[in-house]
C-alpha cells in the first residue's frame, strides 16, 4: 500500500509550531555483547540533533505533555530563549533563590493542574509533620489510623505529581535523591513516617549537598533502614556508616579496601586542600579515598544517633512530643571517646567535640570532600546524560568539570541548580538525545502524559490496587527496592525480559481496564479530535504526532498504520463506537506504540 | 503437564520459525545435537552476605573458643553440649560422603558442624529433606570458598566482582554470559531460551548473554492482557518494529519478545510438581519457574535466583533461633522441595541433569556487634546440590585463630568461587572456555589441583593453556 512520503503535519493545535524530524534509524553494528553496548543506539548527531524541546521534556521531565508545546512556544521569541527560560523557571520554581536568583526570570510556575488533582485524591497524610505522622500514624493510640496509609498515599502521589506537576525537573532531581538515599518503605515504622522522608528531599531538589545530607542522616526513616537507631560504641553497627561514606558520599570509587589509614596516599586531592581549611589533617590534607578503618571510625562517632521511641530500645520518649524525631542517646557514647575518621590514623575527633556532633564532623569531611564531588556529579551525569559520559574520568571531562562546581559550591544554598546548570550547558547533554531509555516508571508515566488519560490515584479508588500490583511487576515499583544502592540507571539493566514485558503487560492492561462506572481510564476514542479523520492514517498520524515530539521513521509509522488498517485501505473511514471491536483497536494501537523501543527512547 | 518445547517446536508459527533465523541465533555456533547432555546450572545467589560462621560452625579445638568467645550470644551450641536453642548437627563422612583432607575432622577434634534449622532431622519421615539429600550424596558444602582475588567488605562491589568473573569491577558482560557464548556447540540448537534470570531484575552475571529470558513468575510471563481481539495482531507488528530497527534497545527487545513467545507458549496448563512437593515463599516459587523450565525440555542451560535477607547487622537471631534461622528454613525447605521435584520417582531423573549452586557475596564478622548481629566479613561459604554431585565437605578450613584471620577479623578465603564454577562448567556442561568465562583463571585453577571433585563428569582440556614451556596443551585429560 502507498504511504506518503513525508509525516503528516500537526494536527493538534497544541502543538502547532512543532517541528517534525523524519529520520530513518541507521543501523548500529553493535551486538548484546558488544563492549560499548550502551553505545549502541544512534547517536542523535548521526540522525539530526532533536530540538531542545525534546531534551527538556524528555530528560529534565517525564516526556512530552500534550499541549505543552505551546507552552514552550510561549516561553520565547526563538528555541534557545525558549530554553533559558524554562531552565530558569524548572532550577528555580518558586522564583525564590534570592541572591541567586536569575536575571529575567520568567515568573513562578502554575502549578494548579496538579494541585487541583492532588487535592481531589482526598491524600490525608502528605502535608504532616513528622511528629504527626508518628503520633497519628505509627503509635495511633485511639487505633483509628492504617499505618501504612502514609506510605501508600505517598506513591500514589508520586505517580500523580510525575504525570501533572509542571515542575518536572524538581521532581526528577527528588527522584534523584530518593534512588541515591534509596530506603525500603515497606515496612514499619517506615511507612507511617515516609511522606516527610519524601518531603525533605524534594526541598533539597537543587539546594546544597550538605544540607541535605544532614537531614538524611538525622532522619528516622535514614536511621531505622540502615540499623543506625540501635548502634552504641561498644560494639558499633557499622551498617549506616558503610552506606553513607560507600553510597551517599565518596562512593566505591574512593574506597581503597583494608589498608592502615597511615598508609592512604594525600596525593590525589592537594589541589584542593588548601580550601578546605582545618577540615582535614593541617599537613597531611585530604586523604585519596576511605579504608575499612574510616568505616568503623564513622561508626563510632555516630553512636547514639537514634529517633525518640525508636523500636526496642527504650530511645527518648515514645509518645512525648517530639516522638519520632531525631535524638541523641548519651548512655550509649561515653564523653571520654575519640576517633580518627578520613584523618591518616591521628586522632580528628577529639574527646573535647560534644559527643552528639562527633557524628556531623564525619558528615562535614564527607560532604566536603572533592571525592564525594565526584561521585555524586558521576550519577548526576549519568542520570542527565548518558552512561558513556559517566564513565569518563579524565581532566576536562564532564564529570571532572561538573565536580569542580559542586566542590567551588558546596556553601552554596543554590549548590546542586548550579551543578545542573553546568551539565546542562554542556556539549555532551546537548548531543546525549538517544543515550538514556526510560525506565518502567517513566514508561507509563510519560504514556499518561501524552494520551492525558485520566486515573484519579486516589487510596481506595477504582482500580488502584490492580493498578499497583500489575506495575509491581515491572521491579520498579516505587519506594520498594530493597537493597540500599537504589534502582539501577544504567540501561542494561532494564533492557532485560523481564522488566521489559512487565512494562508491555501493563500498557495492554490500561488499555481495556475501566472505571466502577464502566469508563475507559483511557478513552482513546473520546480523547481524539473531531477534526481528526477516522481513518487509520488519520488515526496514527495524530496519534503519533502526539506521542512523539522528535517525530519517527516512515517505516515505523507504516507499521502502525498496517496494525489499524488490518489490510484495508489506509484511508477508509472506520466505524467506532462505544466498546465495539475498532475501538478496542485503537485502544490496543495505544499498547502497542508504548511498547515499541521507540516510544522508550529519550 | 503442559506441552514440551518439541510438541510446541512440531506446530511452530512462521513467526517462530523466522525467529530461529534471525541474527541473535546466529551468534552461536551450534554443534551435533546429538552431543548434548541437556545439563543445566542453577546459580542462587544469596544477596547481603551471608553469615556462614553460623552455618558450617567450628564445633571443637581453639576454633570453637574463639568462635564462643566471639558470638556470646549468637554461638550455636554443639549436642550435648552447654547452650540454648538447638544443637548443630554433625557433617561426618561416609562412603557416599567425602570429607576433604583440608576439613578438620570430628574425630581430630576440630570438625565443622551445620545449623539445625539448614539441615533439620525433626521429621525423619518425610522424604527428600535436606538432610536426606546430604545422607544420600547429593549436598556438598565448601567453607571458606568467596572471592579471592580481592578483600572488599562492600556488597555491591563483591557482587559486581563475582559475577563480572573478571576479577574487577571492570566487564561489559557477566561470566555466566560468557559461558553462554562460548558454549554453542553445547546448546540446543532448536531451542531458543538458553538462559533465565529469575526476579524483576537480570544479574551481572547473565548481563550481555544472548538467548536469555527473565521473569518474576513464569505463570506471570506473558502479554494476555487487553483486548484478546487485537493481540495477536499487535504481538505481529510489534515484532515487524522491533525486527526494523537496529540499535541495542531492538535487539534486546527481540529477545523479551523471543522470550515470552516461547514460555507463553509453553505454560498454558496450571503445573502441577510431584507427589509431596510444595513449594512455598519466594526462593522455592523461584525454584518452582526453574523446575517448569527444565521439564518442559526448553533448552536451558543456565538459571539464576537472587535471594535477598542476608544483610544481618541487627538482631539476627541469637543461637540457632531468629530471623537467620528462619530465612535458612526457607532455604531448606526450596532446595528440598526442588530436589525432590526434579528426582521424580522414575529412573533417569531430570536431577541428574541439575546441578544448584548457592553462593553469596561475603561471609559476616567473626566477633558479633552489640546489636546481637553481626557486621560485613570476607570468607564465606558455598553449597552445591545435584543428582550428580558427590556429597561431602571440600576445599580447607583456614582456622579462626588471630594469626588465621583476614585484617584480625574475619574468615580467610581458601577455595575461590570460580574453581568450583570451573568445576561445574567443565564436567557438568562441557565448556572448556575457561579463559574466557574467567580471563587468567586457568593457571590458577590449574596451580591449585585442578577440581575440587564436587560433581561428576569428564575433565576437559582447558582452553588454551599455557604449560610453563610454553607450549599449549594437547592433552585430552588435563587434569586426570
Amino acid at each position: 500500500m502507498s504511504q506518503p512520503e513525508a509525516f503528516v503535519g500537526s494536527l493538534d493545535d497544541d502543538d502547532q509550531g512543532s517541528e517534525l524530524p523524519l529520520y530513518d534509524t541507521p543501523r548500529a553494528q553493535s551486538t548484546l555483547t558488544d563492549p560499548n553496548r550502551y553505545d549502541g543506539l544512534a547517536t542523535s548527531e548521526e540522525r539530526g540533533a532533536p530540538d531542545l524541546y525534546v531534551l527538556a521534556v524528555s530528560r529534565l521531565g517525564y516526556g512530552h505533555k500534550h499541549g505543552q508545546r505551546a507552552e514552550w512556544n510561549a516561553l520565547g521569541a526563538n528555541e534557545q530563549e525558549r530554553w533559558d527560560n524554562y531552565l530558569k523557571q524548572q532550577l528555580d520554581p518558586d522564583n525564590n533563590d534570592g541572591a541567586d536568583a536569575f536575571p529575567g526570570h520568567p515568573g513562578t510556575i502554575d502549578d494548579s493542574d496538579y494541585t487541583t488533582r492532588k487535592a481531589a485524591a482526598g491524600y490525608q497524610t502528605l502535608d504532616l509533620t513528622l511528629h504527626e505522622l508518628w503520633r497519628d500514624y505509627e503509635r495511633d493510640l485511639l487505633g483509628v489510623t492504617s499505618s501504612n496509609d502514609p506510605q501508600e498515599e505517598c506513591e500514589l502521589d508520586w505517580f500523580l505529581r510525575s504525570i501533572y506537576t509542571k515542575r518536572q525537573l524538581e521532581q526528577t532531581m527528588t527522584e534523584f535523591w530518593v534512588d541515591h538515599f534509596n530506603i525500603y518503605s515497606v515496612e514499619s515504622p517506615t511507612e507511617s513516617i515516609w511522606p516527610d522522608w519524601v518531603k525533605m528531599l524534594s526541598g533539597h531538589a537543587f539546594g546544597n549537598f550538605h544540607s541535605l545530607l544532614y537531614d538524611t542522616a538525622h532522619h528516622p526513616a535514614m536511621l531505622y533502614y540502615l540499623d543506625q537507631y540501635t548502634s552504641q560504641f561498644a560494639g558499633p553497627n557499622e551498617n549506616y556508616a558503610r552506606e553513607l561514606v560507600e553510597l551517599h558520599t565518596l562512593g566505591a570509587e574512593n574506597y581503597l579496601g583494608v589498608l592502615p589509614q597511615a598508609a592512604v596516599p594525600n596525593t590525589k586531592w592537594a589541589a584542593y586542600s588548601a580550601q578546605l581549611g582545618g577540615l582535614f589533617h593541617p599537613t597531611l590534607g585530604i586523604p585519596d579515598g576511605y579504608v575499612d578503618n574510616d568505616i568503623f571510625q564513622a561508626a563510632a562517632a555516630l553512636a547514639g544517633w537514634t529517633f525518640e521511641g525508636a523500636p526496642g530500645t527504650g530511645a527518648g520518649e515514645t509518645d512525648g512530643p517530639t516522638g519520632g524525631e531525631y535524638f541523641f542517646e548519651t548512655d550509649w557514647h561515653p564523653n571520654t571517646a575519640q576517633m580518627t575518621c578520613l584523618g591518616f590514623g591521628v586522632i580528628n575527633i577529639q574527646s573535647t567535640t560534644p559527643r552528639a556532633l562527633r557524628g556531623d564532623r564525619v558528615l562535614e569531611m564527607l560532604a566536603y570532600h572533592p571525592g564525594t564531588a565526584r561521585h555524586v556529579c558521576r550519577k548526576l551525569v549519568r542520570k542527565f546524560v548518558s552512561e558513556a559520559a559517566a564513565d569518563q574520568d579524565t581532566p576536562g571531562s564532564l564529570v571532572h568539570t561538573a565536580a569542580d562546581v559542586f566542590f567551588t559550591e558546596r556553601n552554596s544554598p543554590v549548590q546542586i541548580r548550579k551543578v545542573l546548570e553546568h551539565i546542562f550547558a554542556s556539549t555532551e547533554f546537548l548531543n546525549s538525545f538517544g543515550s538514556k531509555i526510560k525506565r518502567p516508571f517513566e514508561v507509563i508515566v510519560s504514556m499518561l502524559r501524552a494520551t492525558r488519560a485520566h486515573f484519579d490515584f486516589s487510596l481506595g479508588g477504582d482500580e488502584t490496587s490492580s493498578f499497583l500490583s500489575h506495575f509491581g511487576r515491572t521491579g520498579h515499583r516505587p519506594f520498594r527496592w530493597s537493597p540500599p544502592d537504589g534502582y539501577p540507571d544504567v540501561r542494561g539493566n532494564w533492557e532485560t525480559a523481564a522488566p521489559r514485558v512487565m512494562t508491555w503487560r501493563m500498557g495492554q492492561w490500561f488499555a481495556d481496564t475501566r472505571t466502577d462506572a464502566d469508563n475507559l481510564f483511557m478513552p482513546i476514542r473520546t480523547i481524539t479530535p473531531g477534526s481528526v479523520p477516522r481513518t487509520p492514517n488519520g488515526l496514527v498520524d495524530y496519534w503519533l504526532d502526539r506521542i512523539f515530539p522528535q517525530g519517527v521513521s516512515a517505516s515505523y509509522r507504516e507499521e502502525i498504520v498496517d496494525f489499524m488498517a488490518q489490510g484495508f485501505n489506509p484511508d477508509t473511514t472506520l466505524i467506532i463506537e462505544d466498546n465495539n471491536s475498532t475501538e478496542w483497536r485503537l485502544q490496543m494501537m495505544i499498547a502497542l506504540i508504548m511498547a515499541t523501543p521507540e516510544f522508550s527512547e529519550r | 503437564m503442559a506441552t514440551t518445547r518439541r510438541k510446541f517446536i512440531g506446530g511452530c508459527s512462521a513467526a517462530i520459525a523466522a525467529m530461529a533465523g534471525s541474527s541473535r541465533i546466529s551468534k552461536l555456533t551450534f554443534g551435533d545435537p546429538g552431543s548434548l547432555n541437556g545439563n543445566v546450572l542453577v546459580n542462587i545467589f544469596l544477596r547481603g552476605g551471608w553469615d556462614s560462621m553460623n552455618i558450617l560452625i567450628p564445633a571443637g579445638g581453639a576454633d570453637r573458643g574463639e568462635y564462643e568467645a566471639a558470638r556470646p550470644s549468637l554461638q550455636i551450641a554443639l549436642p550435648g553440649g552447654a547452650g540454648a536453642g538447638d544443637p548443630a548437627l554433625a557433617l561426618t563422612g561416609s562412603a557416599s560422603r567425602t570429607i576433604a583432607p583440608g576439613i578438620p575432622t570430628v574425630n581430630n577434634g576440630g570438625g565443622l558442624f551445620v545449623h539445625p534449622r539448614l539441615m533439620n532431622t525433626f521429621d525423619v519421615n518425610r522424604p527428600g529433606e535436606l538432610w536426606d539429600i546430604w545422607t544420600q550424596g547429593n549436598l556438598a558444602f565448601v567453607p571458606a570458598a568467596g572471592l579471592s582475588q580481592v578483600l572488599t567488605r562492600s556488597h555491591f562491589d563483591a557482587q559486581e566482582i563475582i559475577e563480572l568473573g573478571t576479577g574487577t569491577t571492570s566487564g561489559s558482560d557477566g561470566w555466566l554470559a560468557r559461558h553462554l557464548s562460548t558454549n554453542g556447540s553445547n546448546l540446543d540448537p532448536e531451542a531458543l531460551i538458553h538462559g533465565a534470570a529469575i526476579g524483576s531484575q537480570e544479574p551481572t552475571s547473565l548481563l550481555g548473554a544472548p538467548g536469555t529470558a527473565g521473569f518474576g513468575d513464569i505463570n506471570t510471563f506473558n502479554l494476555q492482557e487487553g483486548y484478546s481481539t487485537w493481540r495477536p495482531a499487535m504481538r505481529t507488528a510489534l515484532r515487524n518494529v522491533i525486527e526494523g530497527g537496529g540499535t541495542l534497545n531492538h535487539l534486546s527487545g527481540l529477545d523479551s519478545l523471543d522470550a515470552v513467545d516461547i514460555i507463553e507458549s509453553a505454560t498454558g496448563e496450571d503445573y502441577t510438581p510431584e507427589p509431596g512437593v510444595t513449594y512455598t515463599g519466594s526462593l522455592a516459587d523461584s525454584l518452582e519457574s526453574v523446575a517448569q523450565m527444565v521439564k518442559l525440555d526448553l533448552g536451558l542451560q543456565v538459571a539464576t535466583i537472587d535471594y535477598g535477607g542476608w544483610d544481618t547487622h541487627n538482631g539476627q537471631g541469637d543461637n540457632s533461633g531468629g530471623g537467620f534461622g528462619s530465612t535458612l528454613e526457607w532455604v531448606r525447605t526450596a532446595l528440598a522441595n526442588f530436589y525432590l521435584d526434579l528426582n521424580g520417582s522414575g529412573s533417569d531423573p531430570y536431577i541428574d541433569k541439575v546441578t544448584v549452586v548457592v553462593q553469596s557475596e561475603f561471609g559476616r564478622r567473626l566477633i558479633e556487634n552489640n546489636d546481637r548481629g553481626t557486621d560485613h566479613g570476607y570468607g564465606n561459604m558455598m553449597m552445591v546440590m545435584g543428582g550428580k554431585v558427590n556429597g561431602g565437605v571440600y576445599g580447607s578450613w583456614p582456622g579462626l585463630q588471630p594469626g588465621d584471620l583476614v585484617d584480625n577479623n574475619d574468615l580467610q578465603v581458601t577455595t575461590d568461587y570460580r574453581k568450583v564454577m570451573t568445576e561445574i562448567l567443565v564436567r557438568r556442561l562441557c565448556n572448556p572456555n575457561i579463559e574466557t568465562v574467567f580471563p587468567n583463571y586457568p593457571a590458577e585453577y590449574q596451580s591449585t589441583g585442578g577440581p575440587l571433585g564436587i560433581v561428576e563428569g569428564n575433565d576437559l582440556p582447558i582452553t588454551p593453556v599455557i604449560f610453563q614451556d610454553g607450549f599449549e596443551s594437547g592433552s585430552t585429560n588435563a587434569w586426570g
